[in-house]
């Protein structure tokens, strides 16, 4: 098979570095038609900046590019497309005040145009062509992208970039926005683009997903490209080994069964109803991990809301285990409440703020002294403490956000939390982004808490997570709890799906 | 090979260090130019001991000012009503200070923090945007100031005019300025009020009670109006209606000249008031000094307000200025 591969493109020398981080140093990857390519690698190991770099969001400092043989080096993300390169990027990319179909034909509504005036008609049309295109029926194509729930925000991006109809689709992190039913369009576009003969560059952190998507991997570490397998080589503790550059335990969940907590109450809700959700009650108790799942639209992620008093349910309530009503995110934070929302750019975290004013914010009353004051050392023991716990790869702790790699991101945003020594935890999608060592180490963190009696909630559209964590697992369905399991060995990804649907 | 990439990241770096270094030096540079210019061009009667007296006094009122107008401005929200609330502060002052005297501070004091409160509850708690909130308040308290005045002036007692001296400002300024440069730099207020500018949603995800950091910076510059009001009265004896007239964008020029971004945030700091405050005043009175056309004056305020706003401004983090 090797022989007849045709290559498609190939990136050579290529060098990119930020200030003292050297993000790519002398990478090189070849991508043939008809295969999936995995990238994979720790967090801010350079997988974005090699590929935002090959479909041209950014520049290298050096680089050398070919497509089909000729050199490739258009000016713009414009250029690229036109040339036949795609890019789903890890940030999120819809324009929240747009509706999907301006979403979807941004930059290109010449094509609908009469003079000055867009016809809009003919655009929602195309649009939900473009959509159907990739399987998606659900999304009505006159909605604003900000009133989307955030897997068919992603979704819109995916199909904004097939649409292009790509030689190359790059898809950067974005199976851990997905959803079960997001998941699986996904897949189905990676294979009609491979069955037809062109290729996709595929990242992603879950290793099992990265073995069953691609048909060879190339693997970096800090910014150094240390292998290549094919697919018949693969194996997870194989392809772990080469990120992180030792050996790493394959299990990283809790090994424990157990599955206890105690009797107290932590949090109550009651018959919460908002939105798509109708009838929510249940009670999170000291040391339990309660795990939530369900369909990316089943509302399990406005529950995560409704819990830290960010929206207002229509009916039913929330209390602490001592009664007092959560009515505003300030009853929240006064009755020791943590919150990670799953939209980390725009709400988990302030993106023009430094690292360090990420992680102290929400902890200043507890920093303060008597006169509402914040010593500079008690905030730098705060971020240094938590920074290194969870290795969060940076410059220094007065770099903004914005320039960590996502995955540094998230860990930034589950800092803060930590810091702040909370109670009970409202963790929506916690370990998005996160590689497999961190991931361990925040598992690792979380059955701590637990230990400790802290309460914790975990939304997650990862099952294995889920299950793997939780003492406890309730399934929403349709805006009722339809399941609830307890703690069990024997317990499969396929028992709580067939509760999902 | 890797020579080449070396020197195009070295210029890179120092590139960017070069850039940084300039925006945080650029409030300095404007000082500087500004009083260069002026003490030449007026021969030197700028810096001319009567001269230094006059602007310690403007400085006074400037950098008080823009310092309370910086929790607002840093939350990338603005208050418009600022030189009208001084306006109607004074005037009430005035007619009250007739029946008690010195006491009258207290009432300027208080009605500058009940506007400010009504600020704040409309923008925070009924969710109007800060511009609309505080232009409305502006014409209602111009209403009222004229309603009170009736088309005239008010005054205060004469004897009240012999609280007014220069070490009085001095010692008052350097005390405000104090306090207020610890509680925006290192005070919970002052990050709150950065945070609300820099990111709202992710403030409120972080458990800040955005309506009380809002409602708290509006009362700031409330209080603040009536303060000034008082020294106002003791300096000039009278309150009219051009009483604090234009001030808010004096304030605001003297943030942006500062360095202060337009769009508040993380990189807002207090010392744009203090420096801005100077050069600001710098300016106003230079160009008192060469006796300029204040037609003139108007235009160049305008030239500098555009300039100093598209500069302080970060184009890397935001599109457009809203
Ligand atoms: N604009 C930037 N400014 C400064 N540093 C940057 C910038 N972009 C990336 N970096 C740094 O470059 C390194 C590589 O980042 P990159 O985003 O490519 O990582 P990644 O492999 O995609 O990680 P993740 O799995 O977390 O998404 C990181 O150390 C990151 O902090
Ligand atoms: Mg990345």
């Amino acid at each position: 098979m090797s022989d007849e591969k045709k290559l498609l493109f190939q990136a050579k020398n290529m060098y990119k570095s930020f200030g003292p981080t050297k993000a790519l140093v002398d990478v090189s990857l070849d991508v043939y038609a008809g295969e999936v390519v995995g990238l994979i690698g720790e967090n801010g190991s350079g997988k974005s900046t090699l590929t935002t770099i090959i479909a041209r969001i950014q520049k290298g400092d050096q680089e050398e590019m070919y497509l089909e043989g000729q050199p490739y080096s258009p000016p713009d993300v414009i250029a690229a497309t036109a040339e036949g390169i795609c890019m789903v990027t890890q940030e999120q990319a819809t324009f929240e005040d747009l509706s999907v179909a301006a979403n979807i034909f941004i930059g290109e509504e010449k094509q609908f145009a009469t003079g000055p005036v867009v016809n809009n008609a003919q655009m929602k049309k195309a649009a939900k062509k473009a959509l159907e295109n990739i399987g998606v029926t659900h999304i009505n194509v006159s909605t604003l992208a900000g009133k989307l729930v955030f897997e068919d925000r992603k979704l819109v991006e995916i199909a904004r970039a097939v649409y292009a109809d790509p030689k190359i689709l790059i898809i950067d992190e974005t199976s851990t926005t997905l959803g079960k039913r997001g998941r699986d369009i996904l897949y189905s576009v990676i294979n009609s683009i491979r069955d037809s003969g062109r290729a996709v560059i595929f990242i992603s952190h879950d290793i099992d997903e990265i073995m069953e998507v691609c048909d060879r991997i190339s693997i970096l570490r800090d910014g150094h490209k240390v292998a290549e397998m094919e697919k018949k080589d693969f194996t997870s503790l194989g392809i772990k080994r080469q990120m992180v550059g030792r050996e790493i335990e394959d299990n990283f969940y809790r090994n424990d069964y157990d599955g206890s907590f105690s009797d107290e109450v932590a949090l109550r809700a009651r018959n919460l109803a908002l939105g798509c959700l109708r009838d929510i009650s249940f009670d999170l108790h000291k040391g339990e991990i309660l795990g939530v799942g369900g369909l990316a639209d089943c509302g399990m992620h406005d529950l995560g809301r409704i819990l830290f008093g960010l929206d207002k349910p229509d009916l039913g309530s929330v209390e602490t285990g001592y009664g007092k009503r959560i009515k505003k995110n300030t009853d929240a934070i006064k009755n020791d409440f943590a919150y990670i929302s799953k939209n980390r750019d725009q709400e988990a975290l302030f993106s023009v703020m430094s690292i360090r004013d990420n992680i102290c914010i929400a902890s200043l009353n507890k920093l303060a002294n008597g006169l509402g004051l914040i010593s500079n050392k008690k905030e730098k023991d705060l971020v240094n403490t938590w920074t290194n716990e969870l290795q969060i790869k940076m410059d220094n702790m007065n770099q903004f956000v914005m320039y960590l790699s996502g995955g540094n991101k998230q860990k930034v945003a589950v800092a803060k939390w930590l810091g702040f020594h909370a109670d009970v935890f409202i963790l929506d999608c916690p370990t998005r982004g996160i590689d497999v060592g961190v991931k361990a180490a925040i598992y690792q963190l979380l059955s701590e808490l637990k230990a400790q009696g802290k309460a914790i909630i975990m939304i997650s559209e990862e099952l294995p997570e889920v299950i793997g964590m939780s003492d406890r697992i309730l399934i929403i369905k349709d805006g009722l709890i339809s399941g609830e399991f307890p703690r069990n060995p024997d317990l499969k990804e396929s028992d709580l799906i067939n509760y999902m649907i | 090979m890797n020579e080449t990439v070396k020197t195009a990241e070295e210029k890179r770096i120092s590139a960017n260090t070069v850039k940084s270094v300039a925006m945080k030096l650029y409030p300095f540079v404007a000082l500087f130019i500004i009083v260069v210019l002026f003490s030449v061009w007026s021969g030197g009667r700028l810096l001319a001991a009567r001269n230094l007296k006059t602007i310690l006094t403007e400085a006074f009122r400037m950098i008080l000012g823009a310092s309370a107008l910086a929790f607002v401005i840093s939350q990338g929200a603005i208050d418009l009503s600022y030189g009208s609330a001084i306006g109607l502060c004074a005037a009430i002052g005035a007619i009250s200070a007739k029946a008690f005297g010195p006491p009258a501070v207290f009432v300027t004091l208080l009605v500058g923090a009940v506007i400010g409160l009504v600020n704040g509850f409309v923008h925070a708690k009924l969710h109007v945007n800060a511009f609309i909130t505080t232009l409305s308040m502006s014409f209602m308290l111009g209403g009222l100031l004229d309603t009170i005045l009736g088309g005239g002036s008010a005054s205060v007692p004469y004897s009240m005019l012999n609280w007014d001296s220069t070490w009085l400002r001095l010692i008052t300024l350097i005390v405000v300025v104090a306090i207020g440069y610890i509680v925006f730099e290192y005070g919970k207020l002052g990050k709150r009020c950065r945070a609300v500018g820099s990111n709202e949603t992710a403030a409120r995800q972080s458990g800040i009670n955005i309506a009380n950091v809002k409602m708290t910076a509006y009362m700031i510059t409330g209080v603040m109006a009536g303060f000034l009001a008082f020294f106002s009265l003791i300096r000039t004896g009278t309150s009219t209606s051009g009483t604090g007239d234009g001030f808010e964008m004096d304030c605001m020029l003297s943030l942006f000249l500062g360095g202060m971004p337009i769009t508040g945030g993380t990189s807002a700091k207090f010392r744009a008031a203090i420096i801005g405050g100077l050069t600001m005043t710098v300016l106003t009175n230079g160009m008192n000094v060469v006796s300029l056309d204040v037609l003139v004056q108007q235009f160049v305020r305008g030239v500098i307000f555009l300039a100093a706003v598209a500069l302080t401004f970060n184009r890397k983090t935001v599109a457009f200025i809203k």
